[in-house]
């Protein structure tokens, strides 16, 4: 072996590690057994996400790759530069439209129905929706939380129209807008729940029961007149259609009903966007609808059907934000890895200590069992309440969790350089806050399961 | 609670009402972030209540007891209103105290910052290592010239945004010493935000091999960990004001907030978080008491246990208080995400929690 050789062996070997060609160490030793033997283990050095990649039925491990391949090329360019709030009013910066542009046209904008509708591969129908978006979230987040958020919400707010399987409403409002997406012009949706007197309210029965609607439709001769505010709507000041969850007046959460609101509509208008920690290309903006009028036709699935819309949506929408956990700790992991690398301690590398390797093994374990649980709800194609809130729950505590570890494995270097370490904990902190805090998830799985808690007889239970 | 005295309490008091006049009007407007002219001023206010005046028991310039606790309510009342700040005036007063400066105390830009600048070999978090007779050793490569930056990227100081001169641990073929350097020295200055509030940054210099360095004094190592000592006590001081705070924030808004019929407060769930800050402030409270008592050269390793143990438990407590307020507790306008930044970055500065820990055993076994 000459110098340099040596040199690069020593480079791939970790301190308290044997080299590879050591007779001990377990890749030597496989090398030079029989096959058979050789053929009981795996040693190769493939990555764990090519691995989790390979494991993928075909169509949507191709589709994994193109989303990891659009998210590298065109939101980690841009992550730093675009992790500013942007006051409600303010014209969109031209790399956001640019990137919206490229997104609608490369089919990013348009992936909740199968072609020829949609840009869905026809090959990929046979597994579920969720679980395509799962994988597509998954890598958008790792390249910038905040890009993630302005091209997914604008999926989450077509989703009651698309779930609501109401064929008019789908032809008159998606459609076209996947048309004029596909054509490089973009048309965002937003999904319209949260009130400032009730957050949580609408994620969950109990608290609907008791909370009184701040959005209230009043009937009028050929619609509806929408009056109330909303706020935290992710992407409402871009949006140009939005779909909006309101009472009838004089009744409660039951009534709930969505309705299509276009961003011209005569009284509607974004008031403002909120100093958000994370997660600042996609804004948060409060919404008033100051009579605004909504014709009949733009009602979705129809009257008095909006809860139960908002609830599926809401199931089919946290597996999603699971696997923007698993985005955000992967970056975690993958930037700890890189700076690990590069700063050192002494003469040894970081990556070279003890407390640092294994800090990195503790967030792989968390970040796969995390992944586990988010893909095995995800196959299902209608998506289990319990099975959806565990995944979002675990998952996002999984994400903040990693980057905790990170900056405690790296110290400021975590919060400074790129940044991204830090980014990645912000944005990660709103995934145990939106599509309901975790305590809600937490106690969203009880409310699924509850006549199997209260009926312990049953065996086995789980 | 820590208890306090009546001298104490007229101080703090003093204190409070310089944070509250001087500091409030960001509270209330958190769409306006203070920059370095607002940093400046408040350090000048600070000067002019004697705050690093050594002849009035200044900041850190003693370190007895009494006012070892006087220090520490100093830092939390000033915390209570703006941990960034805290901060500064620490590190800016064990600055001083390293280097008295009698008389530069009316011109704000002669003073010197502490930092525990970093250069290769030392990332910032193995800080803690590099204890005179830990187990830690220097790479001599490293000592060639000046233990200081010499790889682009590779250096970090923490400073406040409008630093001009840092003093800075160094080590030189004389040994350790505390050094001197001046901004306009440096010739390029990278800036990155350090994610805290309150212009708090991180510096990379890209050259700073040309710069002027003043050696200033030997860098002894009981004086070391001894200073060492005093900075992770205030660290840890300021953080559990900072979590105190969040504590008042998420308790007034539990009472208020009603969800599901009720006060959110009446709900299980909250009133786990709300334990859980507690349970973050109730161990902290009496570790910093007893931190306060203990012999000068015990401090240090105490003081890196306690870091070690409780500020995990802060971090954690701050991030429930932003979950009992739900989505409002991701926007600016409640204070609390700030306040979860900068307990992230207070946690790991100077020594994250496991460099803490590793410590504290180095020592167990070397003794």
């Amino acid at each position: 072996m000459n110098m340099a050789q040596t040199q690069a062996l020593r480079a791939r070997t970790l301190t308290g590690l044997l080299p590879e060609t050591d007779p001990l160490s377990i890749r030597q030793a496989l090398a030079n057994a029989h096959p058979g033997v050789s053929s009981l283990c795996r040693y190769d050095q493939e990555s764990l996400w090519e691995l989790d990649t390979r494991s993928l039925p075909k169509p949507l491990a191709q589709w994994r790759r193109q989303a990891r391949d659009f998210a590298e090329e065109r939101l980690r360019p841009l992550a730093r530069e675009m992790d500013q709030a942007r006051p409600a009013g303010t014209p969109m910066p031209a790399e956001l439209r640019a990137l919206l542009t490229d997104a609608g046209r490369a089919g990013w904008l348009t992936d909740l129905l199968p072609r020829p509708f949609g840009t869905l591969p026809l090959t990929s129908t046979p597994w579920p929706l969720t679980w395509m978006q799962c994988l597509k979230v998954e890598e958008f987040a790792s390249a910038c939380g905040g890009l993630m958020l302005l091209l997914c919400a604008h999926g989450l707010g077509m989703a009651p129209i698309v779930l609501s399987g109401d064929v008019n409403a789908i032809r008159r409002f998606v459609l076209p807008a996947y048309r004029q997406n596909r054509r490089g012009q973009p048309h965002l949706f937003a999904y319209a729940i949260t009130e400032p007197g009730g957050g949580s309210d609408a994620e969950e029965g109990h608290g609907a029961r008791q909370y009184r609607p701040g959005v209230v439709a009043r009937k009028v001769a050929g619609g509806w007149r929408l009056n109330g505010r909303k706020c935290f709507i992710s992407g409402g000041d871009i949006a140009d259609t939005l779909s909006v969850f309101a009472a009838l007046e004089g009744e409660g959460m039951e009534s709930w009903t969505c309705f299509v609101v276009r961003s011209d509509m005569s009284g509607f208008s974004p008031v403002r966007n909120e100093l958000k920690m994370g997660m600042k290309a996609s804004s948060a903006t409060e919404l008033e609808f100051d009579d605004v009028f909504v014709p009949n036709h733009h009602v979705v699935g129809g009257l008095r059907r909006g809860w139960t819309l908002n609830r599926v949506t809401l199931n089919y929408s946290r597996l999603p934000v699971g696997a923007m956990g698993l985005g955000f700790a992967r970056r975690a992991l993958e930037e700890t890895i890189r700076q690990s690398h590069e700063l050192r301690t002494g003469n040894q590398r970081l990556l070279d200590q003890q407390p640092v390797q294994m800090g990195i093994a503790r967030i792989m374990a968390s970040l796969r069992s995390a992944r586990g649980l988010v893909w095995q709800g995800a196959q299902r194609f209608a998506p289990r309440q319990s099975e959806a809130a565990m995944a979002k729950f675990h998952a996002s505590d999984v994400a903040v969790s990693a980057c905790e570890q990170a900056m405690e494995l790296l110290g400021p270097h975590a919060l400074s350089g790129e940044g991204v370490i830090g980014k990645c904990f912000r944005d990660a902190r709103l995934t145990q806050i939106f599509e309901g805090t975790n305590q809600i998830n937490q106690l969203g799985v009880v409310e699924d399961l509850q006549s199997i808690l209260t009926d312990p007889g049953q065996s086995p239970l789980f | 609670m820590i208890p306090i005295g009546q001298d104490e309490q007229l101080v703090t008091d003093q204190i409070r009402q310089f944070a509250r006049h001087s500091l409030g009007r960001y509270r209330e407007t958190p769409e306006i972030e203070p920059g370095a002219d607002d940093a400046g001023q408040w350090i000048r206010e600070c000067l002019a209540m004697g705050l690093f005046d050594p002849e009035a028991g200044g900041l850190w310039q003693d370190d007895d007891p009494a006012s070892r606790r006087q220090n520490v309510l100093t830092l939390m009342a000033i915390s209570e209103q703006s941990p960034a700040l805290a901060l500064h005036l620490h590190l800016q007063a064990l600055a001083l105290r390293v280097m008295p400066a009698p008389g530069t105390g009316k011109q704000v830009e002669r003073l010197p910052w502490l930092s525990f600048g970093l250069g290769p070999g030392f990332p910032a978090h193995q800080l803690a290592n590099w204890q005179p007779g830990s187990g830690a050793r220097i790479n001599p490569a490293h000592l060639s010239d000046w233990w200081l930056p010499a790889t682009a990227g590779s250096a970090l100081l923490c400073a406040p945004d409008y630093w001009e001169r840092l003093l800075v641990p160094a080590m030189t073929r004389k040994g350790a010493q505390w050094i001197l350097i001046r901004r306009a020295d440096i010739s390029q200055i990278i800036r990155d935000s350090l994610q805290a509030p309150a212009c708090w940054s991180a510096w990379r210099p890209v050259s700073i091999q040309q710069a002027k360095r003043r050696l200033i004094a030997p860098l002894s190592p009981d004086g070391y960990r001894n200073l060492l000592g005093q900075a992770w006590l205030g660290q840890l001081a300021i953080a559990l004001a900072s979590v105190r705070h969040a504590a008042d924030l998420a308790c007034t808004y539990a009472d208020q907030r009603r969800q599901g019929g009720s006060v959110i407060g009446k709900h299980g769930a909250v009133q786990l978080l709300l334990a859980e800050l507690d349970r973050a402030i109730h161990l902290t409270e009496p570790t910093l008491e007893k931190l306060c008592q203990v012999p000068a050269s015990e401090l240090w390793w105490q003081a890196a246990r306690a870091r070690g143990d409780l500020h995990p438990l802060l971090c954690r407590g701050v991030n429930a208080a932003m979950q009992v307020f739900g989505g409002i507790g991701y926007m600016r306008d409640t204070g609390v995400e700030s306040l979860v930044r900068i307990n992230q970055m207070l946690s790991c500065l100077h020594g994250t929690p496991m460099t803490m820990q590793q410590l504290h055993q180095q020592r167990r076994l070397a003794a």
